[in-house]
């Protein structure tokens, strides 16, 4: 496959990912409502905004229709490619999106909310690989029901196994993204070329372990949990970090054990503040697809940069918008924000 | 013909009641009725009391019927008591062994289960038995999602408090057993429970049956059960079916001894009580019968038989039995159809049948057909018992006997010579005939009216009715214009016209009236005179609308006559090859069969409507109730 075309088209849509001055700009608005408007301006948001701006605006319905703007975006990249093994492959990668989705409707049906995307929205944000009954799925009462109508998406079964009564929201979440982590490890390995699995098994290689050692320190500072039970929380993928040290952290008699054990570990030099994990986090994986989109073109790592960093924009919204409504200075909403070293650059 | 009917009253001693009932009253066919309320009331009757003591006999003998296919028989000389106890018994033996068969049921049901549980594990090489003995470990079956498999196969396969043993997987779910120190069981059951471990109860079942050995052994030994209860389950099964034993013989004659004794004491509920101790029964019987009845009660001094004929009873119009000559008598099947005639009434069934016959032959002439009809007539008169069966017979002779006057076999017209004459060869003068005997029936019909006026003393209906003399001497006064008239004869048509014609009409116009006055009743109407006429003018408008169109109607006979032909003409076209003169025979037969159900079917119809249509309502009223033997009705 000839990546020339497509990295063209990646290039032009990167072109419409915010700035810093728009991040700055958007931090000034006084309400939700201009935000809304201001966002309206910038065109990756102008069809999605007009949706809700039409609507009596509320944070959490222009947080919703944002999130249109990217699977948008995901579909026309996807119907550029011709590939049918990159597209099986796509298909896995971008499904962390739509789990993404899935876990919200489903938050909602478990506050006992209605879910109010309509059904073409929900096919656009859902409608991938998974054969969803979108309409039959938007009128569950409950999540009982809610988990039956997700009948036809490779993860059922399961789900309906770990499914019981007394399960919470959590519990599902984390089996959605055992899935998730699982499947992508298997179809990388199945669907892509040697350059490419090479390239992306470093990324979300580094994905899974450092998303492990995130969760083993959170279950350990604020859950009460039996050391043995942290593991079903746990994705059983070991990329750069051996299994042996992953289970030396999860059997640390303290948290300031588990730090020294991090620390020492290959990935001690990303986590250089435990209070802010996620900001550690992002920090690492962007700079993991900007260096492979620089020095690997000839292959996906633009493509799936390009997801990466239009995700982590709408992550990045999602707080500034909640910052604006609950009337934060801008500078401190900015700080609450993962900006990568491209949005400075652009 | 309608046979005559006498009123009978039984009377007897109450303590004779049965024996009169079972010596007499279920043996002859009498139409039982209730006594009327004015005669109970005046005499002082009171209904038996009383519930039917062999209903649950009988009940249990329908079931047994039912189950078992159990025979109809004649009842013997069997007692009630031992019919009873016999039916008892075996309803009782038969209830044992549905409870034993729905426990088998239940039992297979669970054992099947069992199984299906224990096929995933049936790798494992252990004595089931033997782990639910140990003391201080335990031992969890269950499955869980491969993905969690692999959560358990990376972080906690080297965990010496826990033992997995792996058993069968496929793409969405591991089988196994985890073993576990007791003391540790809580903790590690957690464990599982977040890794969805799903519990498989295989050291229990359900059946109440243990087994022991390894699971690919205790299969083994499920299986062994499971044939032998599906043996036994079978041998239940051939068992209620058995009708081969000396038992089922007693038992199916218990069950008819039961059914008799129902009957005959449902018989009482007809019967009323005098207040001197004796019971009555009222009825109808036909004469005949009523005779025989009374020669053979006469020696008895316990039963007194009474008979009313002439005084008309109070009990309402005796019922209507019919009684006709064997082929005719198969007709009363179309008769019914359209009602039964009233008692007095003509009745209309050997009319029906000779007409039915020849009007059917007259459109439907084809010797090889009607051979046919004859042939499957007779199949479904003999073999299935069906009543129209021997009517299609009939109808099927008639049928021959048209088809050599037209010379027609199986559509093809030039095999033999016509005896009379091709319907199809003047289609005016078969049309011509078609009518005229159209004309005939009519009067026939009319005639049939006459006598029964005359039969029901009902002289306005005779003299001044649309299908009484007057309308006679109309309607053939009409016929015989229009035949004067198409031979040139004018004057004489107007004459006749003027005087046969006019007067009957003016009579059929003030009908009411002039019955009235000669009835000497003065007249119930209190109309307008202009609505009066306007109503006259009306009625007699329909009246002659009606001679006209049910005159015309009869067309359709003649006009079937030539369909016929034509049909056949357009099998024969199609069955006939362009090359030679030859005929596909398969072509010629399907064409039979095709003409023969369509054109049998729709012929077969339409003469039952002219019979109904165009005859009947000429002269029947059919507002009888049709006898109905209480020896029958069980």
């Amino acid at each position: 496959m000839d990546y020339s075309g497509i990295n063209a088209k990646i290039k032009a849509m990167r072109g419409n990912l915010l700035n810093t001055g728009d991040y700055a700009r958007l931090c000034q608005a006084d309400s939700v409502d201009s935000a809304a408007r201001t966002l309206s301006e910038y065109p990756a948001y102008r069809a999605a905004m007009s949706r809700a701006l039409n609507a009596e605006i509320h944070r959490d319905i222009v947080e919703q229709k944002i999130l249109l703007s990217l699977s948008d975006d995901f579909k026309r990249i996807y119907n550029f490619i011709s590939d049918f093994s990159i597209r099986k492959y796509m298909n896995a990668y971008f499904l962390s999106f739509e789990l993404g989705i899935i876990k919200t409707l489903l938050c909602m049906v478990y506050d006992e909310r209605d879910i109010n995307y309509s059904v073409p929205e929900l096919n656009l944000l859902i409608g991938s690989e998974l054969r969803i009954d979108t309409a039959s799925l938007k009128a569950s009462k409950n999540p009982e029901e809610f988990i039956r109508n997700l009948r036809g998406a490779g993860f059922y079964s399961m789900l309906t196994d770990a499914f019981t009564s007394r399960s919470s929201l959590f519990d599902i979440e984390m089996q959605l993204d055992l899935y998730y982590y699982m499947n992508l490890w298997k179809r990388q390995r199945q669907y892509l070329d040697t350059k490419n699995r090479r390239l992306m098994e470093r990324i979300s290689g580094s994905e899974i372990d450092l998303r492990n050692i995130m969760w083993v320190y959170r279950l350990k500072k604020y859950y009460n949990l039996d050391n043995s039970r942290i593991y079903a929380y746990l994705i059983p993928i070991s990329y750069r970090l051996p299994r042996a040290r992953l289970m030396r952290m999860v059997q640390c008699p303290s948290v300031d054990a588990l730090i020294a054990e991090i620390e020492s570990s290959p990935y001690g030099a990303v986590f250089d503040d435990f209070s802010g994990l996620e900001r550690s986090y992002y920090k690492r994986m962007s700079k993991m697809y900007s260096f492979a989109s620089m020095t690997s073109t000839q292959s996906l790592a633009y493509t799936t940069g390009f997801v990466y960093l239009k995700e982590l924009e709408l992550k990045n919204l999602i707080s500034l918008l909640e910052g604006v409504r609950y009337k934060l200075k801008p500078g401190d909403i900015m700080s609450y924000l993962n900006l990568p070293r491209e949005a400075e650059a652009r | 013909m309608v046979e005559r009917m006498m009123y009978i009253n039984l009377m007897g001693r109450m303590e004779d009641l049965d024996r009169v009932i079972e010596r007499y009253v279920v043996k002859y066919d009498i139409q039982l009725e209730y006594a009327p309320r004015d005669m109970a009331e005046a005499e002082g009757l009171t209904p038996l009391p009383g519930q039917n003591p062999y209903a649950s006999a009988k009940q249990k003998a329908d079931q047994l019927r039912r189950i078992t296919g159990l025979p109809w028989k004649k009842p013997g000389a069997m007692k009630g008591e031992d019919a009873a106890s016999i039916l008892d018994a075996a309803a009782r033996a038969y209830e044992e062994r549905d409870a034993r068969f729905k426990a088998l049921e239940i039992k297979k049901h669970s054992l099947e289960e069992y199984k299906k549980s224990l096929e995933p594990f049936a790798g494992l090489n252990f004595d089931l038995e033997k782990l639910k003995a140990f003391d201080l470990i335990t031992c969890t079956f269950g499955k869980m999602p491969v993905s969690n498999f692999r959560q358990l196969e990376a972080f906690l396969y080297d965990d010496p408090e826990i033992l997995f043993v792996q058993a069968e997987r496929d793409k969405e779910y591991m089988w196994g057993m985890y073993a576990t120190p007791l003391i540790l069981k809580e903790k590690n059951d957690s464990i599982f429970t977040s890794l969805h471990f799903e519990r498989i109860n295989l050291l229990d079942n359900e059946s109440g049956e243990t087994f022991s050995g390894s699971p690919e052994q205790v299969i083994e030994r499920i299986d062994e059960r499971l044939s032998s209860i599906l043996e036994e389950m079978n041998s239940l099964i051939v068992q209620i079916h058995d009708h081969s034993s000396e038992d089922y013989d007693r038992l199916a004659e218990a069950a008819a001894k039961a059914n008799e004794l129902f009957y005959v004491y449902e018989t009482r509920k007809f019967a009323m009580k005098t207040p001197k101790d004796f019971f009555v029964f009222v009825g109808w019987m036909a004469e005949t019968d009523g005779k025989a009845f009374q020669k053979d009660i006469a020696d008895d001094s316990g039963v007194i038989f009474i008979t009313d004929s002439d005084k008309v009873p109070p009990a309402g119009l005796p019922p209507t039995r019919l009684k006709n000559p064997p082929l005719i008598r198969n007709f009363e099947f179309f008769t019914a159809m359209y009602g039964m005639p009233g008692y007095g009434e003509l009745d209309p069934t050997v009319f029906l049948a000779i007409t039915y016959t020849l009007l059917f032959g007259f459109m439907f002439g084809d010797l090889g057909q009607g051979a046919v009809f004859v042939l499957l007539g007779l199949f479904l008169y003999k073999k299935r018992g069906m009543a129209l069966g021997a009517i299609i017979s009939i109808i099927g002779c008639s049928s021959m006997l048209f088809g050599a006057l037209y010379g027609s076999v199986f559509g093809f017209e030039d095999w033999i010579d016509a005896l009379w004459r091709r319907p199809a060869d003047d289609i005016n003068s078969t049309l011509f005939v078609a009518v005229g005997i159209g004309v005939f029936l009519i009067l026939a019909a009319m005639v049939l009216n006459i006598l029964n006026s005359v039969r029901q003393k009902n002289w306005g209906k005779l003299i001044f009715s649309p299908n009484g003399l007057a309308g006679f001497v109309f309607y053939g006064a009409v016929i015989a214009i229009v035949l004067l008239y198409m031979n040139g004869n004018i004057s004489a048509a107007i004459t006749l016209g003027a005087v046969f014609a006019v007067i009957p009409l003016i009579l059929i116009a003030f009908r009411e009236p002039l019955t009235m006055l000669m009835e000497k009743k003065k007249s119930g109407r209190h109309e307008s005179i202009p609505m009066y006429i306007l109503e006259i003018i009306i009625e007699l408008f329909e009246v002659l609308l009606t001679f006209f169109t049910n005159t015309v109607s009869f067309v359709r006979v003649g006009a079937f006559a030539l369909s016929h032909a034509g049909m056949m003409g357009v099998v024969m076209l199609l069955a006939r090859s362009a090359n030679d003169n030859s005929y596909n025979i398969i072509a010629v037969i399907l064409g039979n069969i095709v003409v023969m159900a369509l054109e049998g079917l729709v012929v077969g119809i339409q003469v039952l409507r002219l019979e109904f249509y165009e005859m009947f309502s000429r002269f029947f009223s059919g507002d009888g109730r049709a006898f109905r033997s209480y020896k029958k009705a069980k």
